[in-house]
């Protein structure tokens, strides 16, 4: 049997778990049925090694249920990056990472031959100079070591960009760090950099943060490559909600992202269907990068035109725009910061004072379906709700008397 | 066109434990108790398991023995240079609105022109944030740039700074803070301050200070030298017993309940009886009634158990709209 190790070599294997352990957090060991129950465990006990002081456990009827719990207002970084920090490595990895780069730090440039010796002197291993070359190129990949040709050597040098020393005031960008790292895309990037440097955030705090969508980092890189190079995609598409599993091809054009719930989507034209769709990123599996898409920048400006019309990340059916109207009651003379969540939150629609307390909402887009979460957040000053997709309308009714029985009882 | 690897192990929590103990090592011998306390701080709760004997035994052969002490084989300190996948991230925050906030233009222009042959990793019109609030803060205005930077110094030294503000009723408040936090919405697009005032040496309060409703920021003559915590500040609003959510399994609810509730601290379990979802929801009481419209949104799918005071409020919403609707 395999020795346990903390660490993982691939980033899928963890992602999944540590996601239904941090947002559903009521599945027992027994509800996990899509690999064996040892691999479970090994997750498990990986998660609870990156995240004890966030795991909670308790007993329900199926067996102990394990769940990340935490208030997002009060961390200073994301604990959820430790999956990303768990890459696993080999020992030479480790020692060459270290002695090449103490080594470089000491020679202002070295050819294969001379790195090798020196470090083999410095740690007593003998390594083949070809391991050597292999980790030194990965290591020029990455951006670490730059390389020069002296005659037909290569000769190896140590960069010399450190956040320390890339701007004269180094404590702006620490600042700078501490905030990027949880608020923009890639923030563990931000927080490696911290890490280096030995900071951590002590400055910010972050209300409305969804945490988990580090987790699809990942496919969101791969996506992004393929925009910026004007690339078609294929890749497979697992709605946990729908259990489908389907192959989907398109052109990205775009990620949109909700405030209000974290969740990412990539909105690709589907050149079949000849239209644009949005899927979620946590719903994607793996990405390929096909052939180049000719005409983009007709799409994206197609694109950009419908975006008025979203309410959310829908396009809606095959009809056409739709409208919606709802009249509210707000006492205008104590409730103005109900007027002011309207304009705030109303997405471009238009809001029109009818008379004295009574306003009228109105706007057009692609799915009334979408914007009727926001409509029910009015509760108690809706007068009436019309449009033109009656079924949606008709639902808003049913269940407004739904909520009066659920409260209230009777018919 | 080159794929940056975001998952890899120089990004790793054992190698940054690992340069730690290397960096406290060269000058001085550690013991392998003061090699397990770094471990413990920085890595993961298991780590010192895996780490230590791959450590001191020899196979990762980084330190050596030194009258059964450990020190480090290497000469220098180890930092990691910055990897192009750093660079890209931060020239695409070069973009970014809220850059001025944190560096002055010509240092931006430093940077962008140190950065000149790397891609950003991103673009800002790569994103469409389709329900972020439509009055958020004004990132360009010169005074919030300056009231801003006034805070973040502050903070960093806590020390004291005497602010006038507006508040939402249009009180206009003047007083002695001393800055804890900088909070950051993304749904809201604003930064609020959370600040202690000091009267006499003293903290008398703890509020939150929107930094768009700042009007002006002095030096202060108040002092303060005891130690800050924001634990009081926030037991103290933290509610007193959690909103328990009753969630059906109708139109996907559970899912959508579960993610759009992620932000909080939360307990969820399933009730065979009911074959519902029992959801109990702590948050802070300053924002109750966010909490309730973002209750009511679900409308039927999710019923509010308790506790009383949050249950008649929503009874009452829901009273008032039976009525608007007869």
């Amino acid at each position: 049997m395999a020795e346990f190790s903390e660490l993982v070599k691939n980033f899928d294997k963890i992602r999944d778990y540590m996601r239904d352990f941090f947002v559903y957090g009521f599945k027992a060991r027994g509800d996990f049925t899509q690999k064996s129950l040892r691999t479970y465990d090994n997750e498990r006990r990986r998660i609870e090694s990156y995240l004890n002081k966030y795991i909670k456990w308790d007993t329900s009827n199926k067996g102990k249920r394990v769940f990340i719990s935490l208030d997002s207002s009060k961390i200073a970084c994301n604990p959820l990056y430790a999956a990303w920090k768990s890459k696993s490595f080999t020992s030479n990895d480790i020692m060459l990472h270290f002695y090449i780069l103490d080594t470089l730090k000491e020679n202002e440039a070295l050819d294969i031959e001379a790195l090798t010796d020196k470090i083999c002197d410095k740690s007593g291993v003998c390594f083949d100079s070809q391991m050597v070359r292999i980790k030194s190129k990965e290591y020029v990949n990455e951006g670490i070591i730059t390389t020069s040709k002296q005659g037909k050597s290569l000769y190896y040098s140590l960069s010399k960009d450190y956040l320390s020393t890339i701007t004269e005031n180094y404590e702006n960008l620490l600042f700078l760090l501490k905030y990027y790292q949880e608020v923009s895309p890639f923030g563990v990037i931000g927080s490696s950099l911290l890490d280096n440097v030995n900071e951590k955030n002590d400055i910010f705090s972050f209300k409305h943060h969804f945490i988990v969508h580090t987790l699809e980092d990942n496919i969101l890189n791969d996506i992004l490559l393929a925009m910026k190079n004007n690339r078609k995609i294929s890749f497979i598409n697992q709605s946990t909600r729908l259990d489908i599993i389907s192959t989907i091809l398109g052109v990205p054009l775009k990620i949109f992202v909700s405030s209000k719930s974290g969740r990412r989507y990539v909105c690709i034209y589907n050149e079949f269907r000849k239209r644009f769709i949005n899927l979620r990123l946590d719903y994607i599996k793996s990405i390929k990068l096909l052939d180049t898409y000719k005409n983009i920048d007709l799409l994206r400006e197609n694109l950009n035109k419908n975006l008025s019309k979203c309410w959310g990340v829908s396009f809606g059916g095959n009809s056409r725009v739709e409208q919606i109207s709802v009249k509210l009651y707000i006492e205008e003379d104590k409730e103005e910061y109900v007027i002011n969540r309207l304009n705030r939150e109303g997405r471009g629609g238009k809001i029109c004072r009818l008379e004295k307390n009574i306003f009228l909402y109105t706007k057009e887009l692609f799915d009334t379906n979408e914007i009727m979460s926001w409509v029910k957040s009015f509760t108690g000053r809706i007068i009436s709700v019309e449009g033109t997709n009656k079924v949606i309308i008709d639902k808003f009714y049913n269940d407004m008397k739904k909520m009066q029985q659920l409260y209230y009882g009777g018919e | 066109m080159k794929i940056m690897e975001l998952f890899s192990e120089i990004y790793s929590c054992y190698y940054n434990v690992v340069a730690k103990i290397m960096n406290s090592s060269i000058n001085n011998s550690l013991s392998k108790n003061e090699i397990t306390e770094i471990i413990n701080d920085n890595a993961f709760c298991e780590s010192a398991f895996y780490i230590l004997p791959k450590l001191l035994d020899g196979q990762w052969n980084l330190l050596k023995n030194d009258n059964a002490k450990y020190r480090s084989r290497l000469k220098n300190n180890s930092i990691l240079p910055l990897t192009n996948l750093q660079k890209a991230w931060m020239k695409a925050l070069l973009y970014d609105k809220r850059i001025q906030l944190f560096l002055e233009y010509e240092q931006i222009s430093a940077l962008t022109e140190y950065f000149k042959d790397i891609e950003p990793l991103y673009n800002a019109t790569d994103f469409y944030y389709f329900d972020t609030y439509s009055d958020g803060d004004y990132y360009k205005y010169e005074n919030y740039i300056n009231y801003f930077r006034q805070i973040l110094i502050a903070l960093q030294k806590k020390s004291p700074i005497l602010i006038t503000f507006d508040t939402n009723k249009k009180l206009r408040i003047k007083g002695h803070y001393i800055p804890c936090k900088i909070e950051y919405s993304n749904k809201d697009d604003k930064f609020r301050v959370i600040v202690a005032r000091v009267r006499y040496g003293k903290i008398i309060s703890t509020v939150k200070i929107n930094i768009a409703r700042i009007i002006n920021i002095e030096p202060s003559t108040e002092s303060f030298t005891d130690q800050l915590s924001l634990d009081s500040y926030y037991d103290f609003n933290k509610c007193k017993e959690p909103v328990i959510l009753e969630i059906s399994k109708e139109r996907n609810a559970v899912e959508r309940c579960m993610l759009h509730f992620a932000s909080y601290e939360k307990r969820t379990e399933y009730d065979e009886k009911t074959d519902k979802y029992l959801s109990y929801i702590y948050y802070d009481t300053q924002d109750e009634t966010e909490l309730l419209i973002r209750i009511l949104s679900f409308g039927p799918v999710v019923r509010v158990i308790g506790p009383e005071n949050f249950l008649n409020q929503i009874k009452d919403r829901v009273s008032k709209q039976t009525f608007l609707l007869i």
